[in-house]
């Protein structure tokens, strides 16, 4: 930074973003901002910081997570792409996916990703799944093999509500 | 070790080591120390940030850090200079610890600039009040801080920081650190029993003492922690007096105001539940059966409509109706058809919906939620704005958002219950219908006489409620004798309860009550509603803002505005600080998941909608097809519609019996009412036949109804307090069909209550 550049305090710069000076520090914390040039209270945040951090919050209006950021903050060309990624984002009922943390004295989770699985419920508490390629059959050939699980499992009579889908994921 | 999501860096171990709770209860109120252990093991600083909840009317009275044998001893100052200081210290290349209140509820703690090896210890201390139950008090901890729906507007206006703040990483799979928790309670009478409906305790009870320990070595911090102590004898009217440190003396004065039951008028009722994602599994079979209670203690007379809610609503009637068996039926099989299948939490709508509808009448709204929003002071304000509506809420599930639940009923003049999964429903629900039926006071005033205080909390008194607890607290600058007089008016109807109050009988310590005072005074400065016009610089320079200041200040209480922040200048560490975030164990049974099961992925925490949340309801619903479909793609792991068992595996009779009660207060001759009453079906018919001046229906459901009572009055008496309104209903049926009660008479059944006609 030139020593005569424009300089700002985390509180200056927090309000001319506006947000609050824990999000200008959270920002620099996730990488988003270059940490503040010098120690103690000369820290200082300069033009630079100012111009991404506005371009932070446009980039927040228009819908884009903070996880995806830093991957969208660099080049016109990105900005380009990321525009279109928006319009496509915002012309569909959306879900923002929750955070995932895994820590190491947990157990691994099988599979951290979307699965295609269609489900099939054969009673109350028993399912069948059919990962997608799977050939599931259809028909009365999905009704036979569940009526034989049932009569197997010992269900009750007069439940038999026929193969019923249950909801599948992508 | 791999972790996901961009917050997390890899192989970046968590920080937070264990969390310590020691809870001091006596009688109503209670100081709580919690201890939390953080250590950076990596070789660069970090800056650790853990948000945690607590109760909301939490007064945070102490921070203190250990760190290297060093104590630091931290203060409430204005929140953004204690945000000043923790950033400056840190740049300086100091240790330093900052604590934030996000929500009255939800609250920060950031470590900033852990040295490598480092250990620290961060104690925080708060004074609280237990929530009194029918017979004795009910403590509870929230442990996690559940996934909320946030919605899209106000998403994009918060603070980044902020949001972050209240929707913490999750880890479905579990953390690495865990709860250690110690309570020693002292009643102000015996204690009858106390039961953890949360988790394994060795309990040890003598006389008025009790102390509850977590059997388990080190536990999960995924649900709340809730204890249920009953007394002997709850609540007796009492004045406590203790210094103040800002000078003179701050009192706790607990009212019992005790009133004859009246004659009830007929209500209006709004059943509103909840049935967003997050309410799958055990949340929403719990609300179902709780609202089917709630049903039948309707009475001829009452008029009420059913409305589910979740990303949009639906309205059983276009408007309440009539309570009768035929809407009682209707409602019946459509609440039992309910899944938690609605996607988002939106509660604006459908209550603006219910105001606007209700607007001009006298309209109670009792609603089943577990509250996991971020816009509660939204919701609160509008309520808080309709005079004439009140707010009977229930808490459902193990992490019920506190101060949603308890905020819509506070600023109404309503009531709250909360309700633990395996806990017995219907004493709350019939204690809750006991509040909607009994008087609406409009004038609650006290009246000091021989002392004035400078101070009162709660600043509006807009509810009281016979035989419960009605607490005050008062600041008073100068001493002496003198009496509190607590006044209620219903139209003509005046009543009136005094207590002495005597500065000479002050208490030893003062059990943080100065604090709680603070806190609760702070709360009424927070939740006053908006004054128009007045800008927000305006509310800083002169407003309630200002005056949140002085008091958190004066008091050392965090509160909205203030922070404790604490730095350790004989620290000095090298290089930047990166950031670790601790991530929260997912609630257990959050969202129909069981913590242990695997997921595939994690709910969503907000839709990305952009919805106008006006009054077109029918558009709403047709939009929210679409996300209907979507909200069942989320999850591809535990099956959402597993039903889970609520209470023990057996069904419950009482239950059984009061489901099965007709609109009017009869029961139906049915096999399986013959079961439950443990009579064979040809037998009862058998009887009814012999009831020859009735005609073949009327006396089926004579005979049926006289089973039921038999039944509840013989297997059941211990749960009177349960049925006892069941029991009026149908004792008032069998009172006006005379040939009923000559047969009670016949069987020589002890109706002692029986009205003679």
């Amino acid at each position: 930074m030139m020593n005569n550049e424009k300089t700002y305090s985390i509180s200056e710069l927090a309000a001319l973003g506006n947000v609050s000076p824990r999000t200008v520090r959270y920002y620099v914390q996730l990488g988003l901002l270059p940490p503040p040039a010098g120690r103690g209270l000369g820290g200082k945040y300069g033009l630079q910081h100012l111009d991404r951090l506005l371009k932070v919050r446009e980039l927040q209006r228009e819908g884009v997570h903070l996880e995806q950021m830093a991957a969208f903050l660099d080049g016109p060309e990105m900005m380009a792409s990321v525009r279109e990624e928006l319009v496509a984002y915002s012309e569909r009922p959306q879900l923002e996916v929750g955070r995932l943390f895994r820590c190491e004295s947990a157990p691994e989770p099988p599979a951290l990703r979307r699965q295609v699985v269609t489900r099939v419920e054969v009673t109350e508490g028993v399912w069948l799944e059919f990962a997608a390629g799977a050939g599931m059959p259809v028909g009365p050939r999905l009704e036979r093999i569940v009526r034989l699980l049932r009569d197997n499992l010992d269900m009750p009579s007069g439940e038999d509500k026929g193969a019923r889908r249950g909801w599948e994921s992508r | 070790m791999e972790t996901y999501g961009m917050f997390g860096k890899n192989h970046a171990p968590v920080p937070l080591q264990g969390v310590e709770i020691k809870v001091d209860a006596r009688d109503t109120a209670a100081m709580v120390v919690v201890r939390q252990r953080y250590r950076n093991v990596e070789d660069i600083p970090i800056e650790a940030v853990y948000s945690f909840p607590l109760e909301e009317s939490s007064a945070v009275c102490g921070f203190v850090i250990e760190v290297d044998g060093r104590h630091i001893v931290g203060r409430v100052v204005e929140k953004e200079k204690a945000f000043e200081i923790y950033d400056d210290a840190i740049a300086d290349g100091h240790q330093a610890f900052l604590m934030d209140q996000d929500r009255p509820n939800i609250f920060t703690v950031s470590v900033g600039n852990l040295a490598p090896g480092a250990e620290a210890t961060v104690t925080l201390e708060y004074a609280t009040m237990l929530d009194a139950t029918a017979d004795g008090v009910r403590l509870s901890l929230p442990t996690t801080i559940s996934p909320r729906y946030i919605p899209a507007d106000q998403a994009a206006g918060m603070d980044p920081s902020e949001r972050d703040h209240i929707t913490p990483p999750v880890a479905p799979g579990g953390v690495p650190y865990g709860l250690r928790l110690d309570v020693a309670y002292t009643g102000a009478s015996p204690l009858r029993g106390i039961e953890c409906p949360s988790h394994p305790v060795a309990i040890t009870l003598d006389g008025m003492r009790a102390g509850i320990t977590l059997a388990a070595e080190s536990t999960a911090l995924d649900q709340d922690f809730v204890l249920n102590i009953r007394q002997s004898d709850p609540f007796q009217p009492r004045v406590t007096v203790v210094p103040d440190p800002t000078g003179g003396f701050a009192a706790l004065l607990n009212f019992r105001p005790e009133m004859p039951a009246t004659e009830s008028v007929a209500r209006e009722v709004v059943f509103l539940i909840d049935r967003s994602g997050s309410m799958s599994g055990e949340s929403i079979e719990q609300a179902k059966n709780a609202l089917l209670l709630c049903l039948r203690s309707l009475r001829a007379g009452d008029s009420f409509n059913v409305v589910s809610f979740g990303s949009s609503f639906e309205s059983l009637y276009p408007h309440a109706v009539a309570y009768d068996q035929t809407t009682l039926d209707q409602a019946t099989a459509a609440i039992q058809a309910m899944n938690a299948d609605l996607g988002g939490t939106e509660l604006m709508s459908p209550l603006r919906h219910i105001l606007q509808a209700g607007a001009g009448r006298r309209c109670d709204i009792l609603l089943l939620t577990d509250g996991e929003v971020g816009n509660e002071k939204q919701c609160i304000d509008l309520v808080g704005s309709h005079p004439g509506t009140r707010l009977f809420t229930f808490g459902i599930g193990r992490g019920a958002s506190e101060h949603l639940v308890r905020g819509l009923a506070r600023a109404t003049g309503g009531a709250a219950e909360f309700v633990f999964p395996g806990e017995r429903i219907e004493p709350k629900v019939l204690r809750m219908f006991g509040r909607l039926g009994g008087p609406a006071w409009t004038g609650i005033e006290l009246e000091w006489e021989g002392l004035q205080p400078d101070l009162v909390t709660p600043g509006i008194l807009n509810r009281l409620f016979g035989g419960e607890q009605f607490t005050v607290m008062a600041r008073l600058r100068g001493a002496g004798e003198g009496s509190v007089t607590l006044r209620a008016r219903d139209g003509e109807n005046v009543r009136s309860w005094s207590l002495p109050l005597d500065t000479s009988e002050v208490a030893a310590s003062d059990a943080g009550l100065p604090a709680l005072m603070a806190r609760l005074a702070i709360r009424d400065l927070e939740e006053a509603p908006p004054r128009t016009g007045s800008a927000q610089k305006e509310r800083k320079r002169s407003g309630p803002e200002k005056r949140i200041v002085e008091l958190a200040c004066a008091y050392q209480v965090m509160s909205s505005l203030t922070s404790f922040v604490a730095v350790d200048r004989e620290s000095h560490v090298e290089g930047t600080a990166e950031l670790r975030r601790v991530p929260v164990a997912l609630t257990r049974g959050w969202g129909g998941m069981d913590s242990r099961h695997l997921i595939y992925e994690c709910e969503s925490i907000v839709y990305k909608a952009y919805l106008d949340t006006g009054s077109d309801h029918e558009a709403n619903r047709t939009l929210f097809s679409a996300f209907r479909k979507m909200d069942a793609e989320q999850l591809a792991g535990p099956p959402r519609r597993r039903r889970t068992q609520v209470a023990s595996g057996k069904p419950d009779l009482l239950m059984q019996l009061m489901l099965a009660q007709q609109a009017d207060g009869s029961w139906l001759l049915t096999r399986e009412l013959a079961k439950a009453v443990g009579a064979k079906l040809q037998e009862l018919k058998q009887e009814a036949r012999s009831l020859t001046t009735l005609d073949a229906v009327t006396a089926a459901a004579v005979v049926a109804t006289r089973w039921a009572l038999q039944t509840l009055e013989t297997h059941l008496a211990d749960r009177e307090v349960e049925w006892a309104g069941a029991a009026a209903k149908a004792r008032a049926w069998l009172a006006a069909r005379p040939a009923a009660w000559s047969l009670c008479v016949d069987h020589g059944v002890p109706y002692d209550n029986m009205p003679l006609i």
